[in-house]
């Protein structure tokens, strides 16, 4: 199984993770898009430490899937907190409501 | 003295800043100080004045000479000749007149009278010019407080008038000042605008190398720019409807400076600038002028018959006593051009009086139509003696100035132009017949019973008009001690024009 | 400096300082000391000229003949280049004959003025015009050059018109006296052209003018060469002068203002449009007799004016009612006959009949205004008769100077009438003296017309005014009955020789008025014959004495005696006047039917017509001249304003329309793109506003598409 098969996955996971996050209207479902989004990526670098051919960083990869599976552990902290504040602001997380950003 | 001549210009603005010191009410008194000040303070031009100097093409007097914009070659450059002397003495007196007349203004005083010393200065700028681009400055300066005095203080159609005025002055003076510039640029030698050195040079045999304009010679165009725009200030037929229109709406004191003085401008320009400049356009354009002189003379007479209202009638006389000066310019003669100057010397005070004495009659009836009166002479003994004494002066009776003038003139003329001249002369019989007829339907016949509670003229009133009838008589008995002024100049601008 | 030196500039200057101080204190002095003071006042002047005038005359007389030429100069006047004009003043028999007649006359009128204008309360105002005009009048008589008595001229004019405008409050009177003035004024340009054309040739031919007539004289046979537009030059000048003479003194054509400037008060009547400024004409050509010496043409057309002028407004004279408008007509004709001498070359003459003609029209006119005073301004003579008895001093007076006018033998218009008839017969032709003759049958006639309408037969006044009606004051009566004296004396100062005295008046004049000795025609000639053989004889000679020439023209002759013809010719016209006041005499008084009987005739009612209405001139005038030139200034008036001025404001119409249409375009089009620029950042700038929908997912989709879209064409075209 080679490097395609990694990426094939990861792209797949990409799209669905990105078409959740256009489509969906609540801003739970949108970040839990967001983590897929995150985790194809983390699954891209992973894959692509594992083939490639240099021995010199065999682990650079690693270490940025793992900084991704932290970074994603507080971006859905914070994500939620701030969805939390939000819900109270506004009594609702629907993205197409909340246009107070509207130029 | 030194810069006596700048200080005679100049004295009315210095009064322009003291108008604003006193109540407004007292204004006029500041005017009236100012003119006589500058009256006094030029007696000395006219004692000191060498009258057997040529002038013209040098040795002017009281000269002074300043660099200005040295870059163009303009200067403060002024100074007097025969010529110019005789306009400056009439526009100081006509200033006073005018002073006098302006009595009654009840509306803006400062405003006005701070316009009408900035209009006296800028006449006597123009009569003292020696560079044609400080000529022309003072030039338009003048057309500035005409058109607010016109346009603020006139009578109903004053912004039409007013309007008129300036824009026909204007379109006039576009022209001016390209020919000035092109006579700077196509000068003989070096390029300069000091008008005395250009008549020198140009009587010296110099020519102007300027290329054809629109296919005909650079002179002549020049020439005729130059001419129209002195000759809608004269006015010459047919550029002079502006004037019934600006006299009528004038106020009395304006219409008299107007008359008085703005309308010598246009002849002075010709005798000073455009003729001397040109002595070969000028003797091609000569028979042109006389026609136009003559045209101006009987028309303006005949315009004059037709009018009803007073102040337009006079408006008319003037078109066709300006027509005599430009008879005599025309002529250029010794006898033509000398009486021509005393012709707009003598033009000056008689009009001058004539629209004083139309003033006073419009203060009490508030109209000025000849056929709304009559009889006035019964209520009115002093008007109308005084009134009569002016209408004779215009009519040219002899023993009054106008008959010398008018007299030298048709000498002068018909050495050159006879049929012009005889022609010119039913001008007189029109003359007379405007005049008296006018006459006639205001004082005499039965008394008009709206005016029965007529009052006679005042004090000021006599003041402003008894010294210019003094003027009348004294030039129609010893017309010589004015004459004596310009008669060198004006020989030799003769010698120069037709050699 | 002599005595006649240093008084006669005092001569007008005095009545020009009396009309100055009543002109300006009359009114204060007329309220503060009364009628009699202004009236003393205004009369002190011109009787101070008088006497000067009269002490002159007797100084002239005592002088040498050759020294009688007195010029007095004073000052500058004008001078440019060659034209030197100065205040000149010349006395010499001439002026000293006119200079009595002015100031005496004058003086007597003034006296006679101030019972006239009694109760008049611009009593001050006329004695001033009055002094004015006789300032006006000496200085026309006293110049020296033409343009000194130019001045002259017009001023008469000028005072003519004040005093005929007297009452102004009728319309009627103010009319009359602009229409002097204009019809003066036409005649004037002719003077004036005339002095124009002497300027212009003397200033030619010798250097520099200053118009004197001695200079003029001087150089009359030089300027006798000359042409003007192809004519003799002194025949232009001659007619031009002419013309300014027929203004002034009332000949065909320009005579229609004297009758109507009877609306003036009497005294003026009498001093201005008889005695004094009307004869200015007569005067002037004596002045410069030695022009029309060498003019025989404008001579010969002068005389056919002259004659007709004489005898028409006497035919005029006939049939008019009102008293004064008579003696205007009388006056017209009478000045017809003086043209007619000077016409003829009989200068001293025509002067002589000037002289005759003042004393006894001043008392005719004086003595009509005396009736009309006593008839409470009643003019007509219709509504008179039987006066002798109330007004003896005035109608005796107004009698003898009809016998004057009549020619009645031994009065003085006998001897100057005569001697015009006689003059017109032997250097004229005997037509021009049967048309004088006739005339003055006609004068007789309408002469006695009037005595016997006024002051004889029965009255044909109402009952009020018969009662009311008496002889005036000594002031007023004294002045006529001393003028009807001059006028019945007067004569013998000029008794010709065929009646046994010397001629005195034309040898007083001869120093400086010569009569030609043959007809103008034969004169001409013989002048152009001794300049011819001067010329042969010697070219070198250029000295001219004033009178050489003349002189020499006027040389015996072979001697004809004419005295038979003389006596015939004057018995003639004796007996003719005496037949025509005769015929009045029937017709106006003894037997009134056979007047009437003959005015019964549709002929004479129709001749009677015409006259009455004096041939229509005045109408023809007015269709002719007047109506075209009042269409015409009406029609230039309105030219101006319409097409003169109208072009102006079309211009500026024109200035208007198109920049109202440049406006249009400046702001429809130009600014519009301005503003379709600034729209069209807006309208993007809305668009690309929208995308910021504050919909996180929008921007995120739109920038995703742009992200592939800037990808795309990276990896299409950029690879």
């Amino acid at each position: 199984m080679g490097l395609t098969g990694f990426l094939t996955v990861s792209a797949a996971l990409f799209t669905l993770g990105m078409v959740i996050f256009i489509s969906r209207k609540n801003a739970i479902a949108i970040l839990m898009g967001v983590e897929l989004l995150l985790n194809a990526a983390a699954l891209n670098f992973v894959a692509f430490a594992r083939f490639t051919p240099s021995q010199a960083s065999q682990l650079d990869g690693q270490i940025f899937a793992v900084f991704i599976v932290l970074l994603a552990a507080a971006e859905a902290v914070v994500a939620l907190a701030i969805a939390l504040s939000v819900y109270k602001e506004f009594h609702q997380v629907r993205a197409d409501k909340l246009v107070s950003l509207k130029g | 003295m030194s810069h006596i001549l700048s200080w005679v210009v100049f004295v009315p603005l210095i009064g322009v800043p003291f108008l604003w010191l006193m109540p407004a009410k007292k204004a006029k008194w500041i005017a009236l100080i100012a003119t006589i000040v500058d009256f006094i303070i030029a007696i000395p031009l006219f004692t000191h004045f060498d009258k057997s100097v040529k002038g013209v093409t040098s040795q002017m007097q009281f000269v002074e000479k300043l660099p200005w914009i040295p870059s163009l070659g303009t200067e403060y450059f002024i100074g007097v000749d025969g010529i110019s002397i005789s306009m400056i003495l009439l526009t100081l007196i006509i200033g006073v007149a005018a002073a006098l007349a302006s009595w009654g203004i009840s509306k803006y005083e400062r405003g006005y009278f701070a316009m009408f010393l900035l209009l006296q200065t800028a006449m006597l700028g123009v009569f003292v010019s020696l560079d044609l681009i400080l000529f022309y400055l003072f030039w338009e300066i003048m057309l500035f407080p005409m058109y607010f005095l016109i346009g603020i203080w006139g009578g109903p159609r004053r912004v039409y008038a007013a309007i008129k005025f300036f824009l026909y002055t204007l379109a006039g003076s576009v022209g001016m000042l390209l020919a000035i510039i092109a006579i700077w640029y196509y000068a003989p030698g070096e390029r300069t605008f000091n008008m005395i050195d250009l008549v020198q040079r140009v009587h010296e045999g110099g020519v102007f190398s300027g290329p054809m304009i629109f296919g005909f010679p650079f002179v002549k165009v020049v020439f005729i720019a130059l001419f129209i725009g002195f000759a809608i200030k004269v006015p010459i037929f047919p550029f002079h409807t502006w004037l019934p229109d600006a006299h009528v709406e004038a106020p009395t004191a304006i219409s008299v400076v107007l008359a008085g003085v703005l309308l010598k401008m246009g002849t002075y320009g010709f005798l000073r600038i455009n003729f001397p400049l040109f002595p070969e356009v000028f003797e091609w354009f000569r028979d042109f002028l006389i026609a136009l002189a003559v045209i101006n003379i009987v028309y303006g007479a005949l315009c004059a018959l037709a009018q009803t209202d007073l102040k337009k009638m006079i408006a008319y006389s003037s078109v066709s006593h300006m027509g005599f000066v430009l008879l005599g310019i025309g002529a250029a003669t010794t006898q033509g051009i000398n009486g021509a100057v005393l012709q707009m010397f003598n033009h000056g005070t008689i009009t001058a009086m004539l629209f004083l004495l139309v003033g006073v009659v419009y203060d009490r009836a508030h109209h000025r139509q000849i056929a709304g009166f009559g009889g006035l002479a019964s209520v009115t003994p002093v008007y109308a003696t005084v009134t009569s004494v002016a209408f004779m002066a215009a009519i040219g009776l002899p023993g009054m100035s106008g008959f010398i003038s008018e007299f030298l003139i048709l000498t002068g003329a018909f050495k050159v132009y006879q049929v012009a001249t005889i022609i010119a002369g039913l001008g007189i019989i029109f003359g007379a017949a405007y005049m008296l007829w006018a006459y006639q339907r205001v004082f005499f016949g039965k008394l008009n019973t709206k005016y029965k509670d007529l009052t006679d003229m005042n004090f000021v009133e006599l003041a402003s008009v008894v010294p210019l009838i003094i003027i009348v008589f004294y030039l129609g008995i010893l017309p010589d001690r004015l004459i004596g002024f310009f008669e060198v100049s004006l020989n030799y601008l003769s010698a120069i024009l037709i050699g | 400096m002599s005595y006649i030196q240093s008084v006669i500039p005092f001569v007008p200057i005095l009545p020009l300082f009396g009309a100055l101080v009543l002109g300006l204190l009359g009114k204060r002095i007329y309220t503060k000391f009364g009628e009699n003071v202004t009236g003393v006042l205004g009369c002190s002047m011109p009787f101070i000229s008088a006497i000067i005038a009269a002490t002159s005359f007797i100084a002239i007389n005592r002088l040498d003949v050759t020294e009688r030429i007195i010029r007095i100069n004073l000052m500058n006047w004008v001078t440019v280049a060659d034209l030197q004009l100065q205040w000149t003043f010349r006395y010499d028999p001439l002026s000293a004959v006119m200079l009595l007649i002015v100031t005496i006359i004058g003086t007597l009128i003034h006296i006679y003025a101030m019972g006239y204008m009694k109760g008049d309360k611009s009593f001050w105002r006329f004695f001033s015009y009055l002094n004015l005009f006789l300032a006006a009048m000496l200085m026309l008589v006293l110049g020296d050059n033409l343009i000194i008595m130019f001045l002259g001229w017009e001023g008469v004019g000028l005072c003519s018109y004040l005093l005929i405008g007297f009452w102004f409050t009728e319309e009627q009177n103010a009319i009359a006296g602009k229409k002097a003035f204009i019809v003066n004024r036409i005649g004037d340009l002719g003077f004036l052209t005339g002095i124009l054309l002497v300027a212009l040739f003397s200033m030619k031919l010798f250097g520099s003018t200053n118009l004197s007539f001695a200079e003029f004289h001087g150089n009359i046979d030089v300027l006798a060469e000359q042409t003007f537009w192809g004519l003799p030059l002194l025949e232009v000048i001659a007619v031009c002068f002419f013309i300014g003479a027929m203004g002034k003194s009332a000949q065909i054509p320009l005579y229609v203002w004297l009758p109507d400037a009877m609306a003036g008060p009497t005294p003026v009547s009498a001093l201005i449009h008889a005695a004094t400024m009307v004869t200015a004409g007569v005067y002037m050509m004596g002045r410069v007799f030695f022009l029309y010496t060498w003019a025989p043409h404008a001579l010969g057309f002068i005389s056919i004016i002259a004659a007709l002028t004489c005898f028409v407004s006497a035919t005029i004279g006939m049939a008019q009612f009102d008293i004064k408008k008579v003696l205007a007509y009388s006056t017209v004709s009478q000045l017809g006959y003086m043209f007619l001498a000077m016409s003829v070359g009989a200068f001293s003459a025509g002067i002589f009949h000037l002289l005759t003609h003042a004393a006894f029209k001043a008392a005719l006119f004086m003595g009509s205004g005396s009736i009309i005073v006593a008839l409470h301004h009643k003019q007509d003579m219709r509504e008179m008769g039987g006066l002798l008895k109330k007004m003896p001093v005035t109608g005796y007076s107004m009698i003898a100077a009809t016998l004057a006018i009549m020619g009645f033998p031994l009065t003085s218009g006998f001897f100057s009438k005569d001697e015009i008839l006689w003059k017109a017969f032997i250097q004229g032709s005997p037509m021009l003296w049967l048309v004088g003759f006739v005339a003055a049958g006609i004068t007789s006639f309408y002469m006695w017309r009037l005595v016997f309408m006024t002051f004889f037969g029965e009255t044909r006044m109402d009952k009020h005014t018969w009662d009311h009606c008496q002889e005036q004051p000594k002031r007023t009566v004294v002045p006529i009955a001393i003028l009807a004296v001059a006028a019945l004396t007067i004569g013998f100062w000029n008794v010709p020789h065929f009646l046994g005295g010397h001629s005195n008046f034309t040898n007083f004049l001869d120093p400086v008025v010569h009569d030609l000795s043959s007809s103008p025609m034969e004169n001409y000639r013989k002048l152009q014959l001794i300049k011819e053989k001067d010329q042969q004889e010697s070219t070198a000679q250029t000295m001219k004495t004033e009178s050489g020439h003349q002189a020499a023209a006027s040389g015996h002759e072979a001697v004809v005696d004419h005295t038979a013809l003389e006596w015939g010719l004057m018995i003639a016209s004796v007996a003719w006047t005496f037949f025509t006041g005769f015929l009045a005499y029937i017709f106006y008084l003894r037997n009134p039917k056979a007047r009437e009987q003959i005015m019964a005739s549709a002929l004479a009612q129709r001749v009677f017509m015409v006259l009455n209405n004096k041939y229509f001139v005045d109408e023809f005038y007015e269709a002719v001249v007047l109506t075209p030139i009042r269409k015409l200034f009406d029609f230039l008036g309105a030219f101006d304003q319409m097409v003169v001025d109208g072009l102006v404001n079309f211009a500026g119409f024109m200035g208007r329309i198109t920049s109202s249409f440049i406006g249009i375009f400046d702001n429809e089009i130009v600014d519009g793109l301005v503003n379709g620029a600034g729209w069209g950042a807006q309208a993007g700038g809305k668009g690309a506003s929208s995308l910021q929908s504050g919909k996180i997912q929008t921007i995120i989709g739109s920038s995703l598409i742009i992200f592939i879209i800037i990808v795309g064409c990276v990896v299409l075209f950029l690879r």
